[in-house]
């Protein structure tokens, strides 16, 4: 759990900065909030996903080498 | 009493987040000269492009096409780095006087970082828009979300790791 923290924090405050506070100031009520979201949330979930994967891919070498 | 020491760096952050982001919202370009200013300067350097402030617009490139306005500041990325070096590492130190050592670095780190992402996110965003406006019919818009997305995330987990790894370090002596 300890060693996540840094991780979800990261993730957290990047998403409650551009989507979650943006949308509790009302920004939810322009149309192209929704938009931004969709771009923000899903390319982020891409490339966040891929070095979830690579790092979790080097971790599990250095424990189980070959 | 110890819950409160325990909990004062993470109420601070949260403050100074907050002051940050109501400073940022009424901010002209005067006001966000310490982050315009080296950005500029920054895109100056990888482009050689010249940039000159107009006053209640910000810095203007008529070569690049582009204009560095306060909405390009960067400041949601610094509040996003400071408060996840913050909340994921303090815990980490065991005295008072390091954490807050550690939060001085933090908000350092959060100003060099955006600075230096920054710049590389609207030159990115401009050279990637000229390659592939034709191909992909996109607008700036999109190319700028797009590229700015990529950049911000890439590097913020990237830091994470950094600042794990130097953790990691710390804790095995060689």
């Amino acid at each position: 759990m300890r060693r996540a923290r840094p991780w979800v924090a990261a993730a957290g405050s990047y998403l409650a900065l551009t989507v979650v506070l943006p949308w509790c100031n009302g920004a939810g009520s322009n149309p192209g909030f929704l938009r931004h979201a969709l771009w923000v949330i899903g390319l982020s979930s891409v490339i966040g996903g891929a070095l979830l994967l690579a790092v979790g891919a080097r971790m599990s070498c250095r424990r189980f080498p070959d | 009493m110890r819950r409160a020491i325990v909990l004062a760096p993470y109420g601070l952050a949260l403050a100074v987040a907050y002051a940050t982001k109501r400073f940022y919202a009424g901010a002209s370009a005067s006001d966000l000269e310490p982050a315009l200013g080296p950005t500029t300067w920054l895109i100056t350097r990888l482009t050689g492009a010249r940039f000159t402030f107009e006053e209640g617009v910000g810095y203007v490139s008529p070569e690049l096409k582009i204009a560095v306005v306060p909405g390009c500041a960067g400041l949601n990325f610094m509040i996003v780095v400071f408060l996840a070096l913050v909340f994921g590492f303090t815990d980490r130190w065991s005295k008072t006087s390091h954490r807050a050592l550690f939060m001085v670095a933090s908000a350092a780190v959060a100003y060099g970082s955006t600075l230096v992402v920054n710049a590389a996110r609207i030159v990115g965003s401009s050279r990637v828009f000229t390659a592939l406006e034709v191909p992909l019919a996109l607008g700036f818009d999109e190319v700028h979300r797009a590229v700015g997305v990529a950049i911000y995330v890439t590097t913020l987990f990237a830091l994470v790791a950094v600042v794990e790894r130097l953790f990691a370090l710390r804790r095995v002596p060689t």
